[in-house]
């Protein structure tokens, strides 16, 4: 019996049980991610997915679903004992027999397919400018303008002076004592930062630090003010203007409005939808 | 002779598409700086439309990588049910990102993800659905293996996929309009994008592309439309550029430390060796490379210098494939896989074809594959994420390969936070890349620089005025014996009031050029301090020593020859730091005098001899040139 292990049959039992066992944890494992578009459903308790699976039959979208009949064909192919029959005569048999209720992928199929057409019918008409303009006042906070301030510094550098950085800094504060807006292009140290800028927060901490942004937007006007710190050094800051924050002119937010209408009018139509299913049981 | 109507109706009907699309339109930034403000953000980005970040159980959507960059929380695997156990957020938004999902796997993510599709329930679905490391594998395995045919999954032709692939391309592309801030404020800007992700034999020949607008071809290019970057580009030539309605798009290579090579290899796809034609075909379709992000830097090694410091966040592998083989199977990467070299080699192949093939600016992105974009600490690193393993639980010990780390960003110079600005900047290469900070770097090139610029406030003005920023080339020479100057700022990340940046250590201006026929290179310390002076303690994490706040220079090329083509670029460096690995130590108390050979696998890299424990964080500029032509 040299040689057993190279015997076809042997090996035909030991792919084929290894195949087996494959097959079968696939199965029991289930699957690991979840879909993508059925937001809705995944977070819905099962009782939506139910009310919108009875309502795909109802509509007999399991007759008419690409997809599903697609699945139902080549799945009654590989039962039936005639595989060779006209696609139409083997989705029939399927039906009758019943396999759409049993296929788990079907039903999670139809369920989409509710939720996508209503979505879909949601998103067929654009949005009115009633509607732009509406959205936008229900969201005004999101999209303000934010706060800006046009302002002019003179810089004292931390590194250049060192311990006397204090000092040299209240001694620019008496030269700049009473002076105007122009006094202070003459002193300080050289930083490549703009002299006079117009920022909102952000923009300034992103130049000068944090606490410099903050400190920006508390300052009295028309008067230089400090010595405040940034990540450099310290700082005296003239105010020219300040600029509140404002809302958004619906014509600069126009496509991220549309796009918000048509989420919100998607999630809004599938909730009626479900909210009719349940008031009919 | 009487005319026919339908030409001229027709003609009115093409003038009318070739306009600008209406929702193109957008207000003045409020903040325009003439003289250019610096954008930082993260050009690389990958969400659930990606199949390895997928397989890795990461669930964000190009949406909610958009909302995180702009200062949004987001939840991260592992999951319990539709709970992340772990959230992330940016301490600063970023100022743009682009998502750019695999263009290969766009349409199979979507199959094997969505029930009832035809090929959702393929074997290599299944695969990827249970046994997601497998799939991993399997699917990148078949790219990187140079496989040119779609799954079956795909039914016969590959249709299947393309069809699939619509939903998410427009998924895309919706997000990235949704994204955009078309106000003055100007906050934030999204671009459309998306990766082609060739290998030849797992040799990386990655490209992202990135759009400068909303007009977008109908699909991305994957791989298997276009198996040769040459057929990349000439896809976005048909499909974009030549369409005239303002379509624009540029090719990105990246990592090429694990090309094997390849990525700059003087020949063309076929191993024809590049022509004038074929070498100015590369220097139109690619005018920058990631030079560093999670798996790695790619500016130079020192196998092939005697730049020290080129000793930064190196891979030990040469290719994908080494990452699977026994450690003996590694070595590293070869010099031609490193943009310095390419550099150089670019000079060389100028002076023989009169064409410069690599012109290269820098950046530098992340290529999260947790929809993280600008995730860059090193003290809250939570691993690459495309690894192919959902994690089960948090990760206790190293979240990922330790020789990987959270990557970089790009920084743009440009006068408003805009689109067209911003990709403007891109083309001309004002840009440069960092290890993560926000460091900002100033780089000029010129003849005429007074030595005293940098005691002056108007070295940005006189640094435009007479002579080019970064990207650019040098104009000729004012006289004969001239030499080139060359002003260089350097200010350090300001951070935020919990985590102030790092203090700056030096700036080094590292030039390239060809004497006799060979490449040569040269770093010089420009400002700064060389000594190691400052250090971090290890233990604590806690850095000292001196450290700078800004660094200038305005520095004369001693050894410049007009006979020679050159090139300069800038590297600034930070104060050392805890690198990430170190602070995923510290927090498990590992003591390697004590504990070496006792620890778990994921933290026993802390002990290897192996283990980087610091980082230099640093800024790479995109380079100057100097080619005598421009003299003459």
């Amino acid at each position: 019996v040299r040689g057993w292990w190279r015997r076809p049959l042997l090996h035909f039992f030991v792919l084929g049980g290894a195949l087996l066992l494959l097959d079968r944890q696939l199965d029991a494992a289930g699957p690991a991610l979840l879909s993508m578009g059925d937001a809705s459903a995944r977070s819905a308790p099962l009782s939506d997915e139910e009310l919108l699976y009875r309502d795909a039959r109802a509509r007999g979208l399991e007759r008419s679903d690409a997809l599903v009949q697609r699945r139902l064909i080549r799945d009654m192919r590989f039962v039936s004992d005639a595989p060779d029959a006209r696609d139409e005569d083997l989705l029939a048999q399927a039906l009758a027999l019943g396999l759409d209720e049993s296929d788990l992928v079907v039903r999670r199929r139809l369920v989409q397919r509710v939720a996508l057409d209503e979505a879909a019918a949601a998103r067929r008409q654009e949005p009115s400018e009633a509607e732009l303009r509406d959205y936008l006042e229900r969201h005004a906070e999101r999209f303000a303008q934010p706060a800006r301030v046009r302002l002019s510094q003179v810089f004292l550098s931390r590194q250049r002076r060192g311990a006397s950085l204090a000092s040299d800094a209240e001694a620019l504060g008496s030269d700049l004592a009473g002076a105007g807006p122009d006094a202070g292009a003459a002193c300080g140290d050289p930083l490549p930062l703009p002299r006079t800028v117009s920022g909102s927060r952000r923009e300034l901490a992103a130049m000068f630090g944090e606490d410099f942004a903050s400190a920006a937007f508390d300052l009295p006007g028309r008067s230089w003010q400090g010595p405040v710190a940034s990540a450099y050094g310290l700082h005296w800051v003239w105010i020219h203007q300040r600029l509140p924050a404002r809302p958004a002119a619906l014509a600069s937010v126009r496509s991220a409005l549309r796009e918000g209408v048509l989420e919100e009018r998607a999630d809004a139509a599938l909730r009626e939808r479900l909210a009719w299913l349940r008031s009919r049981r | 002779m009487r005319r026919s109507a339908v030409p001229v109706f027709l003609a009115a009907l093409l003038s009318l598409a070739a306009a600008p699309a209406a929702d193109t339109a957008r207000e003045p930034c409020a903040h325009r700086n003439p003289l250019r403000s610096v954008w930082f953000g993260d050009l690389h980005v990958h969400t659930a439309f990606s199949q390895d970040a997928a397989t890795g159980g990461t669930r964000a959507t190009p949406r909610d990588a958009y909302r995180f960059a702009k200062g949004e929380p987001l939840g991260a695997p592992p999951w319990r049910g539709d709970q992340p156990l772990r959230r992330f957020q940016l301490d600063r938004p970023l100022d743009f990102a682009a998502v750019t999902d695999h263009a290969e796997l766009l349409g199979e993510v979507h199959i094997c993800r969505t029930p009832g599709l035809p090929g959702h329930d393929s074997w290599v679905c299944r695969i990827s659905r249970n046994w997601p490391r497998l799939a991993f594998f399997v699917m990148n395995a078949r790219h990187s293996l140079g496989e040119r045919k779609r799954f079956g999954l795909c039914g016969e032709d590959g249709a299947g996929c393309l069809e699939a692939a619509r939903t998410p391309w427009r998924e895309i592309r919706d997000a990235a309009e949704a994204a955009y801030d078309r106000t003055a404020a100007c906050t934030f800007t999204s671009f459309v994008g998306y990766e082609w992700t060739a290998s030849e034999n797992t040799r990386n020949l990655h490209r992202n592309v990135i759009f400068r607008n909303e007009r977008v071809p109908e699909l991305p290019t994957s791989v298997y439309e276009a198996p040769r970057v040459e057929g990349l580009w000439r896809a976005l030539r048909r499909e974009c550029l030549d369409r005239g309605d303002g379509c624009d798009a540029l090719v990105i290579p990246h990592n090429s430390n694990l090309s094997d090579g390849l990525m700059f290899e003087p020949s063309d796809s076929e191993g024809r060796p590049l022509t004038a034609e074929s070498a100015a075909e590369r220097a139109r379709s690619e005018l920058l490379v990631e030079v560093m992000q999670h798996k790695g830097d790619s500016e130079c090694t020192p196998e092939d210098s005697a730049d020290e410091l080129c000793a930064f966040e190196k891979l030990s592998i040469a290719n994908f494939m080494q990452n699977y083989l026994p450690g003996f199977w590694a070595r590293p990467p070869p010099p031609r896989s490193y943009v310095r070299r390419a550099l150089k080699d670019g000079l060389l192949l100028e002076e023989r074809l009169g064409v410069n093939p690599f012109r290269l600016g820098m950046i530098a992105s992340t290529d999260t594959h947790l929809g993280t974009p600008g995730l860059v600490r090193e003290d809250a690193h939570p691993g690459h994420g495309g690894a192919g393993t959902p994690p089960s639980a948090v990760p206790d010990g190293l979240p990922d390969n330790v020789e990987y780390g959270p990557g970089g960003l790009a920084a743009i110079w440009a006068e408003e936070n805009s689109r067209d600005s911003l990709f403007d900047a891109l083309q001309r290469r004002e840009v440069y890349g960092t290890s993560g900070p926000r460091l900002r770097v100033r780089f000029f090139g010129g003849w005429r620089y007074a030595e005293d610029l940098c005691d002056s406030d108007t070295l940005v003005e006189r640094g435009y005025a007479h002579g080019v920023p970064m990207g650019g080339q040098l104009p000729p020479p004012p006289a004969a014996g001239a030499a080139p100057r060359f002003a260089v700022h350097a200010l350090r990340d300001p951070g935020t009031a919990e985590r102030p940046g790092t203090p700056l250590q030096r700036i080094q201006i590292v030039k390239g050029w060809v004497e006799g026929g060979e490449t040569r290179e040269a770093v010089y310390d420009v400002a700064g301090r060389s000594d190691d002076a400052a250090g971090v303690d290890l233990a604590t994490c806690t850095p000292y020593g001196p450290g700078a706040d800004a660094l200038c220079s305005v520095w004369r090329d001693p050894d410049f020859d007009p006979g020679q083509r050159a090139f300069y670029y800038v590297r600034v460096l930070e104060n050392p730091v805890c690198r990430w690995s170190q602070y995923v130590c510290n927090a498990h108390g590992v003591d390697c005098a004590r504990d070496v050979g006792l620890l778990p696998p994921s933290l026993a890299p802390c002990c290897a001899p192996s283990h980087r424990p610091v980082i230099q964080e640093r800024a790479w500029t995109s380079p100057i040139w100097y080619s005598p032509e421009s003299g003459s």
